[in-house]
């Protein structure tokens, strides 16, 4: 554990003071501002597609271990809700605009996005010749 | 627009498409095959590795051939022929082209003349 030091606007430091206690209660800035540094590492590093895959995996096996109790509430049954360290972090009918809204929230990290109801399969029908040097290759 | 017939066989409607990570300028661009037969835009899984796209869902596709499976989505930023999409949900496959299916087409008027080989997109 380091102890560090900085400059920040008196307004900004109220407000997300303000902010802080009314959704977490007190004491728990550091909790906060630890994690919100987290995220930006993590948003910023290399790209390791086995690391996003695990943590991606993570927040979908949440989602599947709730997905019985969200269908039983109406507030989420026929929503997208959007996972993110293992809890439901927002909902919309409207995975675009939720998703919008969360990486808008959230900064890009990964968050598993999870329908609230039946499973829905899309078609990719449409077949595709290989010419010949594709054949070749392939 | 002309189809691609250097390309394609026979001749496709392509337009040149650019994908984007979500909230960053950086981008890949190729060519994107007009696909009205396809429920969701797909992209080259190569696109998806150097945009470092992080996966956002699942879904079960179907094939041409019936057979499913359960594949990531990812979201994406696309422009193509001035239209902008801020967000698009699209699939990740090994392929080198772009399929723009009806999830971006229904957005836009697609007008295909294959006896002239020609393709015109509006926003009316």
């Amino acid at each position: 554990m380091v102890k560090t030091t900085i400059d920040i606007d008196d307004n900004v430091w109220k407000k997300f003071s303000i902010q802080i206690i009314r959704k977490k209660g007190y004491r728990k800035k550091n909790e906060v501002i630890e994690q919100l540094i987290r995220d930006y590492i993590k948003s910023e590093s290399q790209y390791d597609v086995s690391e996003v895959m695990l943590d991606f995996e993570d927040e979908r096996s949440a989602f599947e271990k709730i997905r019985e109790s969200l269908d039983k509430d109406d507030s989420y049954k026929g929503k997208y809700v959007a996972i993110l360290h293992g809890k439901v972090i927002d909902s919309d009918p409207d995975k675009v605009k939720l998703a919008e809204r969360a990486y808008k929230k959230q900064g890009y990290v990964p968050l598993f996005f999870g329908f609230v109801g039946p499973k829905r399969t899309v078609e990719i029908p449409s077949p595709e010749l290989l010419r010949r040097h594709e054949v070749r290759r392939a | 627009m002309k189809y691609d017939a250097h390309n394609y066989d026979p001749p496709a409607p392509v337009v040149r498409v650019v994908a984007f990570r979500p909230f960053s300028r950086v981008s890949e661009a190729g060519l994107g095959k007009i696909d009205s037969g396809a429920d969701i835009t797909v992209i080259p899984i190569d696109w998806a590795e150097r945009l470092a796209l992080l996966p956002s869902s699942v879904i079960d596709v179907r094939g041409y051939d019936g057979r499913e499976e359960e594949v990531e989505t990812y979201f994406i930023r696309m422009e193509f022929t001035g239209f902008q999409f801020p967000l698009v949900e699209v699939l990740v496959s090994n392929r080198k082209d772009v399929l723009i299916g009806r999830d971006v087409l229904n957005g836009l008027k697609a007008e295909l003349n294959g006896k002239k080989l020609e393709l015109k997109l509006t926003d009316p």
